[in-house]
């Protein structure tokens, strides 16, 4: 079979123009994974940020658990030796897409993204979009499980199933002291009589969270009288929830109110006072985050309270994307750190996929001797919670 | 039957249908509070309580006391004041600060009820000047929470070793006090609105600006007597919420101008002003907080509430704007 030097032309410019596509290809498929990805798959071998950007959307900072968490992330970050650029939204998801695109479309390089979407279940498109740019680390809110496939770093910060468990504990525990006292509980066989105070309406994630874990923790051991939503996650909100709910059961006896916060809970002291009851006294109130007032945690009103810091979760939140660059991966799997009194050393290990704050009980007996990280409880929780 | 006789009995009739839908107009809530109260006495547990009654009255005396203060707003024509919240949580601030200063919760009430007024008549002023009332007010709103939040620094505001929670929990006959304020500003707001000129004047204005100033009657006055009576409502509802709280913070009470207007609203105050009462906008946020009471005791899951609630509202709107309507025709 011979070629005749038209048909070797022919064959030369086809082999050419094959040849080309598919080194255009390999490029093309290259540069889709963005350079950020290819050097995160890799890693840069240092936990040293070299003034690289962090980039962090979150909710507004008007609100003080926020302004905590954002204030030690930044900290952290300038120890680990990155920039940090916060952008804020006003609790609305549809603003923090639009500051998403608006973010992209300016070009700027990031290391990694963090983002606090306002709802997790509406932010896929925008974690799609910013995880074509640079790795993303989702935080406050858990991974939904359409955004999982764009999300490369992981989730980190507050587990709202621990809070959950960690207050059905607390609950048991105070069950335990009164049975020992001599209280006589006011439930079928003895059983406590326990009300729960939630967040929103059993429509809000995280107080759906916290009530199944604390659910599965008490289930057996206490008669649940029932579970009332707070409209607003604030005192009042919890007020005008409670003081509708306690005139329902307060002729079957109510022994102890579970409350998903601390800020809630300092509204339900002053509901049940209203309604003739007193707190520590003939009613037992235990809480969820530490947040807000701590007068009646001290002063006995309350029993006790979960820690939630915002300064450990804007520390860890930078802490595991300096993990991830450091090393290039993250291990699949679920952690949930220790209450180390002092901070561990950070090491040139990959994070955890899901890695959680530590719940620890709060109560007036532990408060002033608390020390997480080299914090006392009051530095733990910025200002977010106050004497 | 002559012509001029005609006429004089088609005036009669139309004078007849509008004193009944009148009477139906200003009876249809009492009754059907009345009514909500006799039926759940009678067929849900716990109803008939006195911690249930207190709690009701309890709850409805802070929004009905704004309530009552803004249907001054209302009823002149202004529609609605939308930055109670922001208000409210800045005149709580003061009530803390001051308190915390003196010692006295006397002269922090004092104060912090004439910061809201302060506040009231300023925007009375811009809204007397011709502004919408809707455009000043969110942007008063605006420009308190974020001083609010730069003032606090987002912190939760509270007295240390001071006492500021008497006016919310002191008691008579088991009473607490912000119910016998709410009865009595309701009172007082009735009187100045229903028997003092410049109560007809608040009326007259929202009635028919035009002719009102033709009558004499100034319509900046008008409508900063309007503020200064609601924001004086804003200052007295914060002391109570910030006494029974203990502490206050500039994200809190997120739905109180919603809770208010919708009390008003139920009330049968109309949007476009020159028709209402003070103690219809009461009675309107009594019937939210009862019919609320009744369904938590009924354990109507809270999704199920708030829809029913919001049915329930919308239909009396309806009803009465038609009512209204019938009435002028």
């Amino acid at each position: 079979m011979g070629f005749n030097k038209k048909d070797m032309w022919k064959t030369a410019v086809a082999v050419v123009a094959v040849a080309g596509l598919a080194i255009t290809m390999t490029a093309c498929s290259g540069g889709s994974s963005s350079s950020d990805a290819t050097s995160a798959a890799s890693g840069t071998g240092s936990l040293d940020g070299k003034g690289a950007l962090l980039k962090i959307f979150m909710p507004s900072t008007s609100n003080v658990y926020l302004a905590a968490a954002a204030k030690a992330a930044a900290a952290e970050a300038k120890a680990q030796g990155f920039t940090s650029s916060i952008v804020e939204n006003n609790w609305d998801q549809t603003e923090e897409d639009q500051q998403i695109q608006e973010w992209i479309a300016t070009g700027e390089k990031a290391a990694a993204v963090m983002i606090w979407p306002v709802s997790a279940k509406n932010a896929t498109a925008s974690i799609r979009a910013l995880s074509e740019v640079a790795p993303v680390l989702q935080w406050n809110q858990l991974i939904d499980p359409a955004s999982d496939p764009f999300i490369k770093i992981g989730y980190a910060g507050v587990s709202d199933l621990g809070i959950g468990d960690q207050t059905g504990k607390d609950t048991l525990t105070q069950i335990d002291t009164l049975t020992k006292a001599g209280y006589k509980f006011h439930g079928p066989g003895g059983l406590p009589n326990v009300l729960e105070i939630q967040l929103g309406s059993g429509d809000y994630s995280a107080g759906v969270d916290r009530d199944t874990a604390f659910q599965a923790v008490v289930k057996g051991k206490v008669n649940m009288l029932g579970v009332e939503g707070a409209k607003t996650f604030d005192a009042q909100g919890a007020f005008t929830a409670a003081s509708t709910a306690i005139p329902k059961y307060l002729s079957a006896g109510i022994d102890i109110i579970a409350v998903q916060t601390n800020d809630m809970g300092n509204g339900v002291v002053q509901a049940a006072e209203q309604n003739g009851l007193t707190p520590g006294k003939d009613v037992f109130l235990t809480t969820g985050t530490s947040s807000g007032s701590m007068a009646n945690l001290q002063s006995g009103k309350i029993t006790s309270d979960v820690l939630q810091s915002p300064v450990i979760e804007g520390t860890l939140i930078v802490d595991v994307v300096a993990q991830y660059l450091a090393t290039g991966s993250s291990v699949d799997g679920t952690v949930t750190i220790a209450s180390d009194a002092a901070k561990p050393a950070l090491t040139m290990t990959a994070p955890t996929r899901h890695t959680f704050m530590m719940n620890p009980s709060v109560t007036a007996a532990n408060i002033g001797s608390f020390k997480i990280w080299g914090w006392d409880f009051f530095a733990l929780m910025g200002d977010a919670a106050s004497k | 039957m002559t012509t001029t006789e005609k006429i004089s009995i088609r005036f009669q009739d139309l004078s007849s249908v509008r004193r009944r839908t009148d009477a139906v107009r200003n009876w249809a809530l009492p009754i059907l509070i009345v009514l909500v109260f006799v039926v759940a006495s009678a067929t849900v547990p716990e109803f008939f309580k006195f911690e249930t009654i207190r709690s009701i009255l309890l709850l409805t005396s802070i929004t009905g006391i704004v309530a009552v203060g803004m249907t001054a707003v209302t009823l002149s024509g202004n529609l609605f004041s939308l930055g109670v919240t922001s208000s409210a949580v800045f005149s709580g601030v003061i009530y803390v600060w001051v308190g915390q200063a003196t010692g006295s919760m006397y002269a922090a009430a004092a104060v912090a009820i004439v910061a809201a007024v302060v506040i009231g008549l300023v925007q009375g002023f811009i809204v007397g000047l011709g502004l919408n009332t809707v455009i000043v007010t969110l942007a008063f709103g605006s420009i308190i929470y974020g001083l609010i939040a730069i003032l606090t620094k987002g912190e939760v505001v509270q007295a240390q070793g001071v006492n500021l929670e008497g006016f919310a929990t002191f008691q008579i006959f088991g009473i607490p006090l912000p119910i016998y304020i709410f009865v009595v500003f309701t009172a007082l707001a009735w009187f100045l609105t229903e028997h003092t000129l410049i109560g007809r004047n608040v009326h007259l204005l929202g009635s028919n600006k035009n002719t009102a100033r033709n009558s004499g009657i100034s319509p900046m006055g008008t409508t900063i007597w309007a503020f200064t009576a609601f924001s004086l409502s804003i200052g007295i509802a914060a002391v109570l919420q910030t006494s029974q709280m203990h502490q206050i913070q500039a994200d809190n009470l997120p739905g109180l101008t919603m809770d208010v207007v919708a009390a008003v609203l139920v009330g049968g105050t109309a949007v476009t002003g020159g028709d209402g009462s003070p103690v219809k906008s009461a009675i309107g946020a009594l019937f939210i907080a009862t019919i609320t009471q009744v369904m938590v005791l009924m354990s109507i899951p809270e999704g199920q509430r708030y829809f029913v609630l919001g049915v329930i509202v919308v239909a009396l709107v309806v009803v009465l704007h038609l009512l209204r309507k019938a009435g002028t025709r």
